[in-house]
């Protein structure tokens, strides 16, 4: 048994300490916002926050993740009233920003590649509110194992939204 | 509780039956025929079971009572999301309804769906089946205001999902409440083939001058439950009892299976192999196990060599050694003039050799699929696939059924890019196979 701490939830696992996190956060927490693209942290599909900072669950194993705080795609609204000090209710009925971006540049396409878009413009923006287009492309390309692909070709309309974005978190501070 | 007075009227090539109901529901149902010879036999059977069928109510668009409406198409989105937008925009266009009073927008499952074919051409031919299908149906609103306003056809007009004439306004949910109406379109074609079901017969479309809807933007709806994690894809559908599973592949096509590697059992306690032909798979109650067992089998199963391919290098060389002479040449419907009176009568001439690699239409996730194979015979596949209905019809094809049996339902997953408008993406025929041998639901 595995107690990890995922969305701020305490969540109880009973799987080999080797399975990947995410057919744990698929399979047996039943979230849906990571998805299985290449299987070798080569895509950026399955991203998700440890801590803070942006893994590809598909090679972690579920021992590593144990202790430590996960956000998955599900939990960003919850990270973001967090953040902002939101009641509960506000908080139920809100997005993080950066999904609400993606919304309104209507960015993704079929949107299998979006989930780890997000959680690595989170993981930016947490740091960094106003990046510039270089230090967008920077992040989304060179700073994680991979570059974060799109085959639908999104790309042009990540940068915007991760910009769109990164002004509205701006403006909340 | 239907009574007696039917009553049948002819919409431009379309019936339109009329029942009056005592319930205060009702909707209008849009169902449709089959016209002339286009059918098969064999297709025409499978409508008795697991299809719509031109004489129950199953149908293209629903009007509800309470002004909302329900579309559905046989086409699948992947991503250019044409059905939450333009097929929106067209449906609403030809109603003179609201676009955003179109609610739902069901596609893609072949029980559920009218008419089939791919993923593409969406808009391409300018008159998509729902087009018409939209068409008819404002047809049968005209006709049935008239009756219930008792104001000639020519006097009304339609405007947001609401007739106006002669100082009387009535709303399309207000005309089909209490009113059950039947409107059979004709269609030809084959349901279950590459291109599917085409709506044919000429009804009045609204001039494209009169155009309030088509030709602005409109958000693609979809995209909000995939950004807030609430979309339900293909990778998310589990069934009880469901097994994992996980292909154990030769290296190339041409190989064939010597013998399966024996599983060790030691470490695997709960997964099997399963061996059928030259198909080799592992199933396990969780996808982890599935996935160590099938690369434990992997390793020691055998398979003949293979050498078919050209390999990247020698790839062009190859295919300029191919026979090209004896090769069928077809001219596209695009074609316009000569190629070879044109190059010789040309007055500058250009010669150059141009070469592009294969392109790959491979998704960024692997295909994958759920199949349920039940005991009375019935298949039901859950997956994202460009063309459900030719997949439908190929499983049928491969299991020696009729696609009577076979049930496809869609769900959202990676970008196919052309990879499965031909129906069978690579995972479902696994899965139906697997499924059927465990008696269990699959997923591979």
């Amino acid at each position: 048994m595995v107690t990890l701490n995922v969305n701020g939830v305490a969540r109880q696992v009973d799987a080999p300490s080797d399975t990947p996190l995410l057919y744990v956060l698929r399979n047996d927490l039943e979230l849906s916002g990571p998805q299985f693209g290449c299987g070798l942290a080569q895509c950026g599909s399955c991203s998700i926050l440890i801590d803070g900072k942006e893994v590809r669950s598909c090679v972690m194993p579920l021992s590593s993740a144990a202790g430590k705080e996960v956000t998955t795609l599900e939990g960003l609204p919850a990270r973001w009233a967090k953040q902002k000090g939101l009641s509960k209710t506000d908080a139920a009925n809100v997005l993080h920003p950066i999904q609400q971006a993606w919304i309104e540049e209507q960015t993704p396409l079929c949107g299998f590649c979006q989930n780890g878009m997000m959680i690595k413009a989170t993981e930016l923006l947490e740091s960094n509110p106003t990046p510039s287009v270089a230090e967008i492309k920077e992040a989304f390309t060179n700073s994680g194992p991979s570059a974060h692909l799109c085959r639908c070709g999104s790309y042009s309309a990540i940068v915007d939204a991760v910009r769109r974005a990164g002004l509205a978190m701006a403006k909340a501070r | 509780m239907a009574t007696n007075d039917k009553k049948t009227i002819d919409v431009f090539g379309a019936t339109l039956t009329r029942r009056q109901v005592v319930s205060a529901g009702g909707a209008l149902l849009v169902g449709f025929a089959f016209a002339g010879a286009g059918l098969t036999r064999k297709a025409t059977a499978a409508r008795s079971k697991n299809s719509l069928d031109a004489t129950l109510p199953e149908s293209w668009i629903e009007i509800h009572p309470d002004n909302t409406i329900l579309i559905r198409t046989g086409k699948s989105d992947f991503g250019q999301g044409t059905t939450f937008t333009a097929y929106r925009q067209i449906v609403a266009e030809e109603l003179s309804a609201k676009f955003e009073s179109i609610t739902t927008v069901v596609m893609g499952d072949t029980d559920r769906t009218p008419d089939g074919s791919g993923a593409f051409d969406f808009l391409g031919r300018g008159t998509p089946n729902i087009r018409k299908a939209a068409a008819y149906t404002y047809q049968a609103l005209l006709d049935l205001a008239s009756q219930r306003m008792g104001v000639p056809k020519n006097e009304l007009t339609a405007k947001d999902g609401v007739f106006t004439g002669r100082g009387k306004s009535m709303s399309y949910g207000e005309l089909v409440k209490a009113q059950q109406l039947k409107l059979t379109i004709p269609v030809s074609g084959e349901l279950t083939s590459l291109i599917g079901l085409t709506v044919t017969g000429n009804p009045p479309m609204k001039p494209v001058s009169e155009y309030t809807i088509i030709g602005k933007s409109f958000p693609n709806s979809v995209i909000n439950s995939k950004v807030a994690a609430r979309e339900t894809w293909a990778t998310d559908v589990r069934l009880p009892n469901m097994l994992h599973a996980r292909m154990v592949h030769p290296k190339t096509l041409g190989s064939k299976l010597v013998s399966a590697g024996e599983l060790d059992k030691m470490r695997f306690p709960n997964a099997q192999v399963v061996v059928k032909g030259n198909l080799v798979g592992v199933v396990a109650p969780t996808e982890w196990e599935a996935i160590r067992a099938s690369q434990q089998v992997a390793n020691s199963t055998k398979w003949t060599e293979w050498k078919g391919l050209p390999g990247n290098t020698n790839l062009l060389k190859h295919l300029r050694g191919a026979d090209w002479k004896t090769t069928p040449v077809k001219k596209s419907d695009k074609t316009r003039g000569e190629v070879a009176p044109a190059m010789t009568a040309a007055a500058k001439k250009h010669s150059a050799t141009y070469e592009m690699p294969f392109m790959k239409h491979a998704p960024i996730g692997p295909t994958m699929a759920l199949a349920d194979a039940r005991p009375d015979g019935t298949v039901y596949i859950y997956t994202h696939n460009q063309n459900p209905q030719a997949l439908r019809g190929e499983i049928a094809m491969m299991l020696g059924t009729s696609p009577d049996n076979v049930v496809v339902r869609s769900f959202p997953g990676p970008g196919h890019y052309g990879r499965s408008n031909g129906g069978n993406a690579g995972a479902e025929d696994e899965a139906v196979i697997l499924s059927k041998a465990v008696g269990k639901p699959v997923r591979v």
